[in-house]
């Protein structure tokens, strides 16, 4: 019967071109008026944009068999993007030597729901009129401070005008099943219940649905939809030692027949459990430098954090930042086999959905496919509308979450090899260079739960990517699960020590939080080996197991 | 049968016993509960005297609407949330009432804690409400456990000077409450806040917003003393918020609210529309009226406005606040000033703080006064205490703060006031001896202008909206020394001539008013008038106002009515607003 639905919906949609929601029809009127109203001004606006983005979240979340909670909520938020000046020099010019407040990054200003014209006009006026006078004060401001400061080491322009895009897509709303939901939210969740000292073991089902309306003063319009559904598993215990320890699962489609059925979950919850109990008894590591084998999805995670934040291309012109791959255009960074690339085209690797694809990004240009790196050599820096110098114009990766002020971000990264090895290559790859440092053990990373980094310049431009699973690799072929440390390191001498990967492509679907909020992404990336990494310990927790035993105990 | 004469005698406070048929929740608190005080202990260290559980069963709606049209509907269906409450010690000296700064952004001891939010499952399974329990009661007692043996250390090189107990002790309660539930309806709530914004949006009004909601938490609380209540709290409230500018550029607004314990209670669909119109309308004629400069002399709060000014300045003098103990002795002595310059009373029980015609009393038994409804009752107050009218005022004179069974200075025992998040008002009724009509006040000032050779003087019918919100210029003051205090805005002030004219005028600010303004009352009417607002025991009201104006408080608000009569001051100062006055938008709103 499902299925009848769900062609019956297309065949819908592919008889009749999509049509532009009214909303569209009151930004349009309201931007018209807009800058028809204040070109008459001293300073009137070279440039404005709406963009309303609106949510349609719905999750149920249980625990150990149960039902906790669940929401359902809709909501429409406005970011308007009005620049006065040129694009030369307008009010978003970043003053050198100062630090960005970030309190004009975000619009707290919500829409009207429905198709009221009236109403969603009169938001966008209001917004407008209070947007322009803030431009014009921090404008002014801007030029007198430019004339104190020194010049900027980069003195590209502060935005760049791109080809007006027309585009309607569908809107696609979600379907959940809410019976349906919570029954699997039980189900995957119950075997945890088994064990008194498994001290959260949760799951979170959630479908998201974003449809975003764009419109310019250029004369672009776009309007598209996105679906993410979403399983995520969480589960930890404790050691006697007060570490927490986690185990995590996510998964992520864009329909829900996309998310794995049940048995493979049951069956992935099994391993979970296994897993928490060896990590109980797993012995602690200490600090160390070792070579490494990173598993695709440990070094999908390592490359986002030690390179992807390092090339989103407005941070090459703030000062304040670290700058890290600025000057290295044309430079060979990595090994000759290694690319890597920013596909937000792309929808799947194999069988796997990507979370960061979109067909235009919140600055209404078109994305693509950007080659970072080529044969070991970088190339270019992911770009929004903010140019630097070398990159005049946009490659599609300006984004940014419901209500933030777009910068350029991370999509869907792909690392390859032209020369793979072979699993087994690379393990023994890794033991012969245990064996060649006169180390003890090698390491493998091979399952992580995130990580982070920081660019700016005075704290040092470290990254720390969280191991969930890893193991110590002796040379004498034996592998031992262990605990309690982080893989730390900086980004420029990591990355002269990576050698090899193999052939085998793994997919790490996330969300990444920068200064404009949290966005899909993803990182792919065979298994790599790198000659040395460093690890820390991790913090951990004092707390002593609980008291009492669990009320009903069974093993 | 005997549903019917529970709710008949609520007010009576007459005790029920649980059932023998206990649902699966109360089963779980009773049996954790139970075993927790019989076993529970780490190694050697103290073991819990004082242990209670509430669990909140939650329902709620709010809708949020402007210019005809929904923003959104937050929904939170069948929400269970767990307190625990654990103290180890005595009622002499126990882990609370302490503050360890130096450990503040720490995180303690209790990592587990900040993983599970204290969310109980939905469904009614034994085995796993437990578990939460067991697990949130384990965290709860080990931070107490931390607590104690920091203040203990605090102590070592300290001598307390009159030590005041940490817990008052109170007799066991066992109480029920058979409100029924209120059926949240949706589409019916949606509508309402459609139509009141649609009535809000006018072109001469910049902008407007509506918010209704309905929700009901039913409260299950159990203790280790053998105190036990089930409360339920239905409420329904709607807030219609307004904002433009005068010609001038000057910022106007005001804001409206109605409360009912059921939807259908609430205020006719016209009556509501019409305040809304006639909100608006004021608004809009205060765009165009002449701005007071400034003004000493007398006023008279009429009914509209002495509720909000008694809220908002007279009676979070009236609530008693504990100084804890601070590991930083001068950081304990600033909090000590910032009670007592917050406007607390602390220190001026047995003395006058009205004019000895006025009476105080709070009423947590009342439903309501004359025709109109009282909403801060209650059978028990938050931690099971006997709801009881106290005599805070009388004869002018302070004669007892409104408490928690944490006692404070001058107030050794509990006054049933503890509300959410410490002691709060229920329902607190002012009244006067000798109290006259509206318009023989409106002649007594007159008396005094003449008298005083001013050539008016000045009625206010409203205040503005709090600090914090949409439009208001208030400032947050802190009330630490060295810094202003806040100007409060005030909306609807009118001149009135000797001979008896009427001119509307904007911008007013009422400056240096707090507790102590109110010993001046020279008179006051005869006919209190009800206000009801969400309440924040505890805090103080400037950083109560921050919390709420910032969504704070999202779990059940309590609400505090005021039954105030207008009010005669001898001498208060207004004074415009001096801030430079902002642009009007370029255009008009959009048609």
């Amino acid at each position: 019967m499902r299925t009848a639905c769900v062609l019956f919906a297309l065949l819908l949609t592919a008889s009749t071109p999509p049509t532009a929601a009214p909303v569209l029809t009151a930004m349009r009127q309201e931007l018209d008026r807009s800058m028809a109203t204040f070109k008459s001004q001293a300073s009137p606006p070279y440039f404005l944009s709406y963009a309303i983005t609106e949510t349609h979240d719905a999750s149920v979340d249980g625990a150990f068999g149960t039902i906790t909670s669940s929401r359902d909520d809709r909501r429409r938020v406005l970011t308007t993007d009005l620049r006065v000046g040129s694009a030369r020099f307008d009010n978003t010019h970043e003053v050198p030597g100062g630090f960005p407040v970030g309190f004009d990054r975000y619009s707290w200003t919500e829409v009207p729901l429905g198709d009221d014209v009236a109403a969603i006009r009169r938001v966008l006026w209001f917004d407008t009129d209070r947007k322009y006078k803030r431009a014009i004060e921090v404008y002014t401001e801007g030029k007198s401070t430019a004339q104190v400061a020194v010049a900027p080491e980069d003195s590209s322009p502060d935005f760049a005008i791109e080809p007006a895009v027309h585009h309607i897509d569908a809107p696609v709303e979600i379907a959940i099943d809410a019976h349906q939901w919570e029954d699997k939210i039980r189900r995957y969740t119950a075997p945890f219940a088994h064990y008194g000292d498994i001290y959260n073991g949760a799951a979170q089902l959630s479908a998201e649905s974003e449809a975003r309306w764009y419109v310019n003063s250029d004369g672009s319009e776009i309007q598209q939809s996105r679906v993410y559904y979403r399983l995520t598993i969480y589960a930890f215990t404790q050691a006697d030692d007060g570490s927490i320890l986690p185990r995590y699962e996510s998964f992520v489609a864009s329909t829900p027949g996309g998310l794995p059925d049940d048995s493979t979950v049951v069956h992935k919850v099994d391993r979970m459990i296994t897993d928490l109990h060896a990590l109980k008894n797993a012995p602690v590591l200490e600090a160390y430098t070792a070579p490494a084998i990173l598993s695709g999805r440990a070094s999908g995670v390592f490359f986002h954090e030690v390179f992807g934040h390092r090339i989103e291309g407005h941070r090459q012109k703030q000062e304040w930042e670290g700058q890290t791959f600025k000057s290295k255009v044309g430079e060979k960074i990595l090994p000759d086999a290694f690319s890597v690339i920013f596909d937000p085209t792309l929808k799947k690797l194999g069988s796997v959905e990507l979370a960061g694809s979109y067909q235009y990004d919140d600055e209404g240009v078109e994305s693509r496919r950007v080659d970072v790196v080529k044969n070991g050599v970088f190339e270019s820096f992911l770009m929004g509308r903010s140019p630097i110098a070398g990159f005049a114009h946009s490659n599609g990766h300006g984004r940014a979450e419901s209500g933030f002020t777009p910068v350029a971000r991370q999509s869907n990264l792909v690392v390859a090899s032209s020369q793979p090895v072979s699993h087994d290559s690379l393990k023994a790859m890794l033991i012969a260079l245990v064996k060649q440092q006169n180390k003890p053990y090698g390491l493998l990373f091979d399952d992580i739960e995130g990580g982070f980094t920081i660019t700016q310049r005075t704290i040092p431009n470290a990254f720390n990517v969280i191991p969930v699973m890893v193991y110590r690799m002796y040379p004498d072929g034996r592998e031992e699960l262990v605990r309690g440390a982080d893989l730390i390191g900086t980004p420029l001498t990591v990355f002269s020590k990576i050698v090899a990967a193999d052939g085998d492509t793994q997919v790490f679907n996330g969300i990444c939080g920068a200064e404009s909020g949290w966005v899909p992404v993803s990182a792919s990336s065979p298994d790599i080996l790198i000659s040395q990494i460093e690890i820390q310990k991790k913090a951990k927790g004092a707390d002593q197991a609980p008291i009492l035993p669990a009320p009903e105990d069974r093993p | 049968m005997m549903r019917r004469f529970l709710v008949a005698c609520l007010a009576c406070g007459v005790t029920a016993s649980a059932g023998a048929q206990d649902d699966v929740v109360t089963r779980a608190m009773r049996d954790e509960l139970a075993r927790t005080m019989s076993s529970l202990q780490l190694n050697k260290l103290d073991k819990p005297y004082f242990v209670s559980y509430a669990v909140g069963e939650h329902e709620s709606i709010q809708t949020t609407a402007s210019y005809g049209s929904l923003l959104s509907t937050d929904a939170a269906r069948h929400q269970r949330q767990l307190q625990v409450e654990v103290r180890v010690g005595d009622y002499a000296f126990d882990n609370t009432n302490a503050l360890a700064m130096r450990r503040i952004g720490g995180f303690g001891v209790s990592m587990r804690n900040l993983e599970n939010e204290n969310w109980l499952p939905r469904d009614d399974n034994y085995r796993e409400i437990r578990r939460q329990l067991w697990l949130a009661t384990d965290a709860a007692y080990k931070q107490a456990l931390e607590a104690l043996a920091t203040k203990r250390a605090m102590l070592l090189n300290r001598t307390r000077t009159n030590p005041l107990p940490d817990f008052t002790h109170a007799v066991a309660t066992h109480t029920t409450d058979a409100t029924p539930d209120m059926t949240i309806d949706r589409a019916a709530i949606e509508d309402l806040a459609r139509t009141l914004s649609r009535v809000a949006t006018t072109p001469t009004i910049y902008s407007s917003r509506v918010v209704v909601s309905a929700g009901q938490m039913r409260l299950h609380y159990i203790n280790s003393e053998g105190t036990e209540y089930v409360s339920r709290r239905p409420l329904v409230s709607i807030s219609v918020r307004a904002s433009t500018q005068a010609t001038d550029g000057m910022r106007l607004a005001d804001a409206l609210g109605f409360h009912a314990r059921r939807f259908d209670s609430l205020p006719s669909r016209e009556v509501l529309t019409s305040r809304v119109s006639a909100m608006i309308a004021r608004l809009d004629s205060l765009r165009t009226a002449p701005v007071l400069e400034r003004y000493n002399g007398p006023v008279v709060f009429t009914s509209g406005a002495a509720p909000g000014i008694f809220e908002e300045f007279f009676a979070p003098a009236l609530v008693g606040r504990r100084v804890p103990i601070v590991d930083v002795p001068q950081a304990e002595a600033m909090m000590s000033e910032m009670i007592s310059r917050g406007g607390s009373f602390s220190d001026k029980l047995g003395g006058r703080v009205l004019p000895d015609f006025m009476r105080v009393v709070d009423d947590p038994t009342a439903t309501s006064l004359g025709s109109s409804v009282l909403f801060g009752g209650y059978t028990v107050d938050d931690e099971g205490v006997r709801a009881q009218p106290t005599v805070v005022v009388d004869s002018g004179v302070l004669k007892t703060l409104l408490t928690t069974r944490t006692p404070v200075e001058g107030v050794d025992h509990s006054t049933g006031n503890s509300r959410v998040f410490g002691a709060a008002p229920s329902n607190l009724v002012v009244s006067a001896t000798n109290g006259v009509t509206d318009s023989a006040l409106v002649q007594q000032m007159l008396a005094l202008v003449k008298r005083r050779n001013l050539p008016y003087g000045i009625v206010v019918h409203k205040l503005g909206p709090s600090s914090g919100t949409e439009g208001s210029e208030a400032m947050f003051g802190m009330g630490q020394s060295g810094m202003a205090r806040p100007m409060r805005a005030l909306l609807a002030v009118y001149r009135v001539y000797p001979d008896g004219r009427l001119e509307l005028v904007r911008g007013a600010n009422l400056m240096e008013f707090g507790a102590s303004a109110f010993k001046d009352i020279v008179a006051a009417s005869n006919r209190p008038i009800v206000s009801t607002w969400g309440s924040i025991g505890g805090l103080l009201p400037s950083f109560a106002r921050m919390f709420m104006a910032f969504g704070g408080g999202g779990g059940p608000t309590a609400v505090t009515s005021y039954a105030v009569p207008s009010l005669l001051f001898d001498d208060v100062s207004l004074i415009a607003q001096r801030n430079s006055l902002p642009r009007l938008p370029a255009s008009p709103p959009p048609t």
